[in-house]
């Protein structure tokens, strides 16, 4: 494991008053590892506590398998980007880049090669004796990972990077991104608020709460098969019911149906379905044999990238998103359509207990 | 309209300082080359500079200026950089900024006079005073006289100590904003790179005080050199600084020394204004790339 | 490790501190003192002689106290007079030659101040105002003034047209925008500016000396003779007693204008 945090406690007091436990955090090494959740959670937190810029109340973090909890920040080799670019304004695009190989006491030729070497990494090569100001912000964040980078760290900590970012830039800012770890290999741990990022960019993920890691898993698989409700709510999933699952059948007081799960006693929770799982017609499907069919009308369309967004009101007014490629050209708003649920995609979450 | 009006509106304080300073300074140079007497006729000569050039004492009480001038403006701005960095360090130990109560109680000093600043340095400093009382009682000393002597003495320690005590402040005052403006981020940022606390003073706040302490220790130079009250308490009959020397013969009742004593004037003005363009050229030559945002 | 470099340098600068105020400490006790000989580090026995001796009638310190406060808000009142403009057009205006001008304006600090006013020192007899308080005033603004300049163009700068456009666009007229606008913005410049005024304006000796030629007796001038030989005590009370006026004067400064501004912004 690149690195491992045992049994981190760490009381924050900004806003809301928590206390953050986490019991185990893993990261292997090479892995382009994400942390998602709301602001507020303790992700930065957590980040810094990593960085060595907190310190934690108790517990011990290793890097490599050396522990390194009681390490001075500057003493841990660790890189971090944040998510403005705190480039040195009285210093030039070169010396801010070498920076960090200068604090290792590398001679100066030394510095300024491998730093040309990440300037052209990052796309801007020719522009070592320019001043930060001079740069325009996405120019700055390519330069500030480049100086994060330059000193081959074994662990790049990135703080909501590009949140600060032209949306336009975000895309170029990500593939930039994933391309240097396909070429570095360096370990990264990024954290963002954002789901599209986290999509595109992690390969394994955890989902903050309130200072507690409520589930990790890859992108994918949370998104398809979430174990908690707020990983639900977080990815975006809209359409969550509370109700009882008896047998195999889920019961609301609008709707009932029948799932793939089984339980043999009365369960509370929560039925949580993906909208581009969601069937659509504008006649009664023939029976599927799992009867998971509502009627309703829609009231609301829209349409982006492609992808159509319909709000349908069901019969026994409870509004179900979903999503559909461009296929019902002709549908508008107030037309009457069938849903359909396949029972395989539908995913019930026992009620959590607090 | 406006630059009419901008010319306007700094003319008076133009004209102040030209009637003032440039005045005081052309009349005194009249006066050092005798086209200025207060009897008889108007005659061009520069034998006040020449009895000048050719007389040791000038060039003994010269040389000690500079050099209490030198060591003063040194250790004032050696003492300062200390000071400032221990006000980074409180700072950035904790959330709450405590340093900026350290920097009010270092500007204590401004509330005295130099005159008060050379006395009490004189009380704590002379061979009866507080500190050879305490080295007295920590058996440190045996006797009185064995306590070197620092004030009115030949090498001016003593008026070097009182502008350090009044002047090291001084240049905090000036400098401590740098201190202020360094970002947490900054800060963070340079951490994670590997730079300790005294490096991130040595490589960030350094280069941002660079300017700044430059001028303040320009202007701790030029009033030192100059200076009258502290060498006039502090220092001994001869060799005197330089501005004890010229207002001694100005004041001495002798109205055909005031010539002389003017030449003196235009030789501080002369050093300071010599100091003043090497200071002006350094900086130029050395900021000409890192003179930026 | 870390915490312990940093200690290594912390513990010296609490011991500079120390350094800087112990003196002050030292000044008090003396005034206070009686008979304190050789190698005692604290006075035998404690009493108000000094004091007393100060605050007499006939030692004539209140009387120094005021001409130094006349002096000093006098050369105060001056000094805004010419700097407020100075630094409207320093710090708001493009103007030729804007930075020679600056620099102009700031070269007195660099030369001590009797330098210069022993040139002056005829004029000024011929003009007949040695000896007098007028004369002395313009003794203590060439020091002062580049200080009081160099604080409003600060606030001036940092003023800029925005905020006065606003307000116009809102309905002020100049003279609610010079009371709303203008002078809050002015006024951390003006107090810094006015505090150095002061400051300076009270410690001059020899300047007050020499124009003042002995008819203008400020406290530091009335100090003097103690601080140079006279009696320890007296002259320990004296700047003791500088430094209470100034520290007093700066306080009411600083409470006086601000209040009255910051009532008015709320």
């Amino acid at each position: 494991m690149e690195l491992r945090m045992e049994k981190i406690r760490k009381k924050i007091s900004a806003g809301a008053d928590f206390v953050m436990d986490i019991p185990l955090l893993e990261v292997g090494k090479g892995e382009f590892f994400g942390l998602v959740g709301k602001s507020g959670c303790g992700k930065t937190t957590l980040l810094k506590i990593i960085a060595g810029l907190m310190t934690p109340d108790e517990g011990s973090i290793y890097l490599q398998e050396k522990e390194i909890t009681g390490l001075a920040a500057e003493k841990r080799g660790i890189a971090m980007v944040f998510q403005q670019d705190r480039l040195f304004p009285y210093m030039n695009i070169l010396e801010n880049v070498a920076f960090g190989l200068k604090m290792k006491g590398l001679s100066k030729k030394e510095r300024y090669q491998r730093s040309s070497v990440f300037l052209s990494a990052v796309g801007l090569s020719g522009f070592e004796n320019r001043y930060p100001l001079e740069l325009s912000g996405g120019q700055r964040q390519r330069i500030a990972i480049a100086r994060a980078l330059v000193t081959t760290p074994p662990l790049v900590l990135m703080d909501e990077p590009f949140s600060a970012l032209d949306p336009n830039l975000r895309k170029e800012m990500r593939d930039l991104v994933l391309d240097l770890h396909r070429e570095y290999g360096m370990t990264i741990l990024f954290v963002t608020h954002d789901r599209d990022e986290a999509f595109y960019l992690f390969q394994r993920m955890a989902v903050m709460k309130e200072g507690k890691i409520i589930e990790t898993g890859s992108p994918r698989k949370l998104y398809e098969s979430p174990g908690k409700i707020h990983t639900a709510h977080f990815l975006g999933i809209e359409n969550i019911f509370e109700g009882i699952l008896h047998y195999d059948r889920f019961s609301t007081s609008h709707f009932s149906m029948k799932l793939r799960a089984l339980s043999p006693e009365k369960k509370k929770g929560v039925l949580v379905i993906r909208p581009e799982t969601i069937g659509l017609g504008t006649y009664p499907f023939p029976s599927d044999g799992e009867g998971n069919i509502l009627e309703g009308q829609i009231t609301g369309m829209n349409y982006s990238f492609g992808i159509l967004h319909i709000k349908v009101n069901t019969s026994q007014s409870c509004s179900f998103d979903l999503t559909c490629t461009n296929q019902y050209k002709d549908l508008k708003e107030g037309d009457r359509v069938f849903l359909s649920f396949p029972a395989g995609e539908l995913v019930f979450l026992p009620e959590e207990k607090e | 309209m406006g630059k009419n009006k901008a010319v306007l509106l700094v003319l008076p304080a133009l004209a102040a300082v030209g009637i003032l300073f440039f005045g005081g300074i052309f009349h005194g140079l009249l006066q050092s080359v005798g086209l200025a007497p207060l009897t008889g006729d108007a005659v061009f000569t520069l034998g006040n500079y020449r009895s000048l050039l050719f007389s040791r004492d000038f060039w003994i009480s010269l040389s000690i200026t500079l050099r209490i001038a030198l060591l003063s403006t040194s250790i004032s701005a050696a003492l300062a950089l200390f000071g400032l960095y221990s006000l980074f360090l409180i700072r950035i130990r904790s959330t709450r900024d405590r340093s900026i109560y350290f920097q009010r109680c270092f500007q204590v000093s401004m509330l005295f006079p130099y005159i008060v600043a050379a006395y009490m340095i004189f009380l704590m400093f002379t061979q009866s005073g507080w500190i050879a009382r305490i080295f007295f009682n920590l058996g440190i000393i045996s006797e009185m006289h064995s306590f070197p002597i620092i004030t009115n003495e030949s090498f001016g320690w003593g008026i070097i100590l009182a502008y350090v005590w009044k002047t090291s402040p001084f240049i905090i005052i000036l400098l401590y904003p740098v201190v202020l403006r360094v970002e947490y981020g900054w800060i963070e940022a340079a951490r994670i790179l590997g730079a300790g606390n005294w490096r991130i003073f040595l490589e960030i706040l350094l280069p941002m005080m660079k300017g700044p302490l430059e001028t303040a220790s320009f202007i701790v130079f030029a009033y030192t050199f100059g200076a009258f009250e502290v060498p006039f308490i502090l220092g001994i009959t001869y060799p005197k600084t330089l501005a004890v020397y010229s207002y001694q013969i100005y004041s001495s009742g002798n109205l055909a020394d005031q010539p002389m004593a003017m030449a003196l004037n235009m030789v501080i003005l002369g050093v300071i204004l010599l100091a003043g363009t090497i200071y002006y050229h350094t900086i130029r030559v050395y900021n000409g790339r890192s003179d930026r945002p | 490790m870390k915490r312990s470099l940093d200690n290594a340098t912390l513990v010296p600068f609490f011991f500079v501190l120390v350094l800087a105020i112990l003196p002050v400490v030292f000044l008090i006790l003396l005034s206070f003192s009686r008979g304190w000989t050789w190698p005692d580090i604290f006075p035998s026995s404690f009493d108000a002689r000094a004091w007393r001796y100060v605050m007499s009638p006939h030692s004539g310190t209140w009387q120094s106290i005021w001409t130094s406060l006349k002096l000093a808000l006098i050369t105060t009142f001056i000094n805004l007079f010419l700097a407020l403009p100075a630094g409207n057009a320093l710090g708001r205006y493009e103007f030729p030659f804007r930075k020679l001008t600056e620099i102009l304006l700031m070269l007195p600090i660099l030369v001590p101040p009797v330098v210069i006013l022993m040139g002056l020192h005829r004029t000024f007899i011929r003009l007949s105002i040695t000896e007098t308080l007028a004369g002395v005033v313009l003794a203590h603004v060439l020091p002062t003034l580049p200080y009081m300049i160099r604080s409003v163009t600060v606030s001036f700068s940092k003023l800029g047209f925005e905020w006065e456009e606003q307000a116009q666009l809102l309905g002020a007229d100049w003279s609610k925008r010079l009371f709303h606008v203008v002078l809050p913005f002015l006024m951390p410049g003006i107090i810094a500016g006015s505090a150095l005024t002061i400051l300076i304006s009270m410690s001059q000796y020899v300047i007050t000396l020499l124009v003042g030629g002995g008819q203008i007796i400020t406290v530091t001038m009335r100090m003097f003779p103690y601080v140079n030989g006279g009696d320890q005590a007296t002259g320990a009370a004296y700047a003791v007693l500088f430094a209470l006026v100034a520290l007093i004067l700066l306080i009411l400064l600083d409470l006086s204008l601000n209040r009255l501004y910051r009532e008015k912004r709320l």
